[in-house]
């Protein structure tokens, strides 16, 4: 599996099929019994999650996993544990916020308290907050409104413009590749199928598969 | 062919024994036994050994001490050491030994009470029965059971509450705050004596003491509001001294505001130290004396000779029981000493009708045994914190 | 009047031992959701090394040292011997069965708690030792009233309301208190932020053990003793009062381990110190039934 810098790459499958173990071996929580990760051209298999998060990774994890006691400010601002850059922390704090002014208006209420949207967007605003180069995202419109799936992928595709290099896993194939430059398919922790979005959508066992075709 | 001749020798023994039974034995004093040997008995190792090794020490210094002054009519008495490590199961196959071989004429011990209840009858129907002394076994039925073989140095637990409400009465106790430790043992004694108390009414507060507790401010403030003058704390040691301490700290100054008695373990000098001196003045009772705080010379030579043999002197060094084991011993002997040898051999039977009516000479001054075989007239010993040392003031009774 | 006030007194000031001691529990049980039953021996070993201390550098032959500094040293030693105890304890005992059975570590901990309480009963002494707190601290009483309080137990009390609130502070307002909080919360989140969790715990059993630490020099101070025994009913106090604020909250912890030496101290001083302790437990009984979480902590329901 290969992303390249500036793409957004959409890892698709089925359950259990191993998305989320591999983007946490990517983090760094799971360490491969076989294989290797590299990243900006160096190997970072034995790298613990602390120095990959330093070097511009970060992850927005499956259903969230916003800290339920923590203020929306607080689970912010452990978002930006690994740095010490005070100002400019505040920055991005204020940057952040004007993205998701929902997160503004309650940022000293506890995460838990906030619905499953405002959690999602919090998830992924922590997530911002270590300034990555590298965001993976697990599920991201896991549990959301229709609307709020749209605005999802749209945010998505705005932090890619601004450089973010981007792996999402999704249930939701025909909305990722429509966002995606690339895919591949996982079964049973094997890529079984990769391509350009475009050859994916056409693939007839794709369509089988996973876009109810 | 070895066997059948010792059958026959005992059987002579015995004959002898029926022969000359109430005899003055006139020849006995020329007349040297060719054997003599007692046991000592005790948990010398296991569980209670820290109570038994002192002991045993003592015992080994008192047969040495007799044997050094000539023995039993010239013969060196030797010691046998049965370590029945708080068992009375083992006692009893400890004691199987000696049951079988007549030249073992007492035991010093055993020491628990649990122990001497366990294997006594096996001693009182030997023939002749196997006489014991103990140093330590304080339970009522120990004497109370009729049993001829049974002795012992210390008081009975028995005569601890109540010695102790005299003695509080005695020194003009007005009103008593009684504290346990919440033991069955120190319940107990605490409910005798606050019993004896009442009897003679004594207004009391009762109060309890959760081992490990390190904090009295509440029952110290109880003390005040109840305006006790004495202080009972029915204690093994270990709280006595952060609890003076407190008292000090709340204004209730031992010797000065209130008294204070306490019971075995708090007969320890480590107290006065460890309270920061709070503990001068107090009182504490015991089933036997520390002979290095009876005044006496017989008792202070004592004192010098173990330290010399051993590096101990006082109770926590060597062990609440090396004087009464010492004491124990003496009495054993002395009544060997003063048995009939006929034909070279000492009967138990005599042995145990001298401890029966023999008065004795030990390092705590004239010792008989009533006919229970509890000391005559004994009783618990008083001591009082005074500087930096134990010092036993009185033996009291209740 | 004047003895509830007194025996209010002496409630808070054996409380705010409970209390500081509370907090050791509350916390590691907070972000390892173990019960670290060696606890209270942890605080018997601050009190050992503060009595260490003390017995070394007052009366010795070689110099007078001012007993400020003697005390200094006492808490610098216990602090940091504790500490340093609890982090050791954490990495041999706990941290090789944290992903075992949750059963497996409690065992372990009450293995580590019966060493402790061995090792010092063997090695250093098995009957109460002293704490020379005369030549340390004035002894003086302070009267207020018919009330009396000894200066040492006004000390106890006074800071260990201040180390309760310095805690309160660095758990709440500080960025590794922040990060201590969520490893509570979501260990595994935790380390996708980068936080290093195992610092993270290693930092927390510290910060416990020192407190217990501390503990066991003011106590040390306040009544002049130290032995082998002392943390095992101080222990199971201190964990008492930690479930009945609420296991896993700070500030429950402190109002849990006041509210405990009150209530033991009315119980004994108004009802029998025979039945102290069974008043105490019903009192545990009652606020668990009707607030299973505790005084202070999350519904159950709340845990994500
Ligand atoms: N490469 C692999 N080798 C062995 N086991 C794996 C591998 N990848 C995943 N697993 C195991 O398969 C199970 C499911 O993995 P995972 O949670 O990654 O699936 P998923 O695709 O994210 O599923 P879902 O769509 O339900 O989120 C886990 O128990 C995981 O440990
Ligand atoms: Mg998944």
């Amino acid at each position: 599996m290969e992303i390249r810098r500036g793409e957004i790459v959409c890892l698709l499958g089925g359950n259990a099929s191993g998305k989320s173990t591999t983007m946490k071996t990517v983090i760094g929580s799971v360490r491969p019994a076989k294989g290797s990760v590299w990243y900006d051209g160096q190997e970072i298999t034995n790298w613990n999650t602390s120095r990959r998060v330093a070097a511009g990774i970060a992850i927005v994890p499956e259903a969230r996993r916003i800290f339920p006691r923590l203020t929306v400010l607080e689970n912010l601002m452990m978002g930006a544990f690994i740095r010490n850059d005070k100002a400019e922390i505040d920055a991005d704090l204020d940057r952040v916020m004007d993205m998701f002014p929902r997160l503004k208006e309650r940022r000293a209420q506890k995460g838990g308290t906030m619905s499953g949207g405002e959690q999602q967007m919090l998830a992924m605003a922590r997530a911002l907050m270590s300034r990555p180069r590298f965001l993976c995202m697990d599920e991201p419109s896991m549990g959301l409104a229709p609307v709020l799936v749209e605005q999802q992928f749209e945010t998505i595709q705005q932090l890619n413009q601004t450089g973010i290099t981007i792996f999402v896993v999704e249930q939701n194939a025909r909305m990722a590749l429509a966002i995606a430059s690339r895919g591949y398919v996982l079964q049973s922790g094997r890529v079984v199928l990769a391509g350009t979005a475009g050859s994916l959508l056409e693939n007839p066992q794709m369509q089988r598969a996973y876009l109810g075709i | 062919m070895a066997q059948p001749r010792i059958l026959v020798l005992i059987a002579m023994a015995g004959i002898g024994l029926a022969a000359c039974g109430g005899s003055t034995g006139g020849g006995a004093a020329t007349n040297k036994p060719d054997k003599v040997q007692i046991a000592a008995e005790g948990p010398f190792t296991g569980d209670q050994a820290s109570i038994g090794a002192g002991a045993l020490k003592a015992i080994q210094l008192a047969v040495k001490d007799f044997n050094a002054a000539g023995g039993v009519n010239g013969t060196q008495v030797q010691l046998v050491i049965w370590d029945d490590q708080h068992s009375a199961q083992v006692a009893q196959t400890l004691q199987a030994a000696g049951i079988s071989d007549p030249t073992v004429l007492g035991i010093v011990g055993p020491m628990n009470s649990g122990v001497v209840l366990g294997s006594v009858t096996g001693l009182q129907s030997a023939t002749p029965p196997l006489p014991f002394v103990s140093e330590s076994a304080s339970n009522v039925k120990v004497t109370d059971s009729g049993w001829s073989v049974a002795h012992r140095v210390n008081a009975r637990d028995d005569a601890q509450g109540p010695a102790d409400a005299k003695f509080m009465i005695d020194q003009g106790a007005k009103k008593v705050e009684v504290m346990d430790a919440k033991s069955d043992y120190s319940t107990a004694l605490a409910d005798q004596t606050e019993a004896a108390l009442k009897a003679k009414n004594i207004p009391t507060q009762r109060d309890s003491v959760k081992a490990g507790t390190t904090d009295f401010s509440t029952i110290i403030t109880k003390i005040h509001s109840f305006n006790a003058d004495w202080v009972y704390f029915a204690d093994e040691g270990p709280e006595a001294a952060p609890f003076v301490s407190q008292m000090k700290q709340s204004n209730l100054n031992i010797g000065q505001n209130i008294n204070f008695l306490g019971t075995d373990g708090e007969e320890d000098s480590s107290i006065i130290t460890k309270s920061q001196g709070a503990y001068d003045g107090a009182y504490a009772t015991n089933i036997t004396a520390d002979p290095a705080g009876v005044s006496g010379s017989a008792a202070a030579a004592y004192v010098t000779e173990y330290k010399a043999a051993y590096g101990a002197d006082s109770l926590s060094s060597a062990g609440p029981f090396y004087g009464s084991a010492y004491e124990a011993a003496q009495t054993l002997l002395q009544a060997i000493k003063s048995s009939p040898v006929n034909n070279g051999k000492i009967s138990r039977t005599d042995v145990i009708s001298h401890l029966a009516s023999d008065t004795f000479t030990t390092i705590f001054g004239s010792v008989k045994f009533n006919s229970k075989g509890d000391v005559a007239g004994g009783g618990i010993y008083v001591y009082q914190a005074k500087g930096n040392a134990m010092v036993v003031l009185k033996q009291v009774s209740g | 009047m004047g003895t509830f006030l007194q025996q209010l007194i002496n409630g808070l000031e054996l409380g705010s031992l409970y209390a500081l001691v509370a907090l050791g529990y509350t916390l590691i049980y907070g972000i390892l959701e173990m019960l670290n039953f060696a606890h209270g021996d942890v605080y018997m070993v601050g009190a050992f090394l503060a009595a260490g201390v003390a017995a070394l550098l007052v009366h010795n032959e070689l110099a007078v040292i001012p007993a400020g500094l003697v005390v200094g040293l006492m808490v610098v030693v216990a602090m940091g011997g504790a500490g340093l105890l609890g982090v050791g304890i954490e990495r041999v005992a706990y941290r090789p069965l944290r992903n075992a059975n949750r059963l497996a570590p409690l065992i372990t901990a009450i293995g580590v708690s019966l060493f402790l309480e061995s090792a010092v009963q063997v090695w250093v002494s098995p009957a109460p030792v002293l704490v020379p707190s005369n030549a340390l601290v004035p002894q003086t009483v302070l009267h207020l009233g018919g009330l009396t309080t000894p200066l040492t137990g006004l000390m106890l009390f006074v800071i260990a309301i201040v180390l309760m609130i310095a805690l309160d502070a660095f758990v709440f307002r500080t960025r590794f208190g922040s990060a201590m909080r969520a490893t509570a919360q979501d260990r595994e989140a935790a380390t996708f932020m980068g936080i290093d969790v195992d610092r993270v715990i290693l930092v927390t059993f510290f910060v416990a053990s020192a407190l217990a630490g501390m503990a066991g020099v003011l106590f040390g101070l306040w009544h002049a003793t130290a032995d082998f025994f002392m943390g095992y009913l101080l222990g199971i106090k201190a964990f008492t009062a930690a479930v009945i604020g609420g296991i896993g909250n700070i500030r429950g912890a402190m109002i849990g381990g006041l509210l405990l030496g009150v209530l033991e101290s009315l119980a004994g001083g108004f009802i029998s110190t025979q039945f102290q302790d069974t008043f105490v437990f019903l009192a545990l009984i009652t606020v668990l039934l009707i607030r299973p979480q505790g005084l202070f902590g999350q519904p159950l329901t709340d845990r994500a």
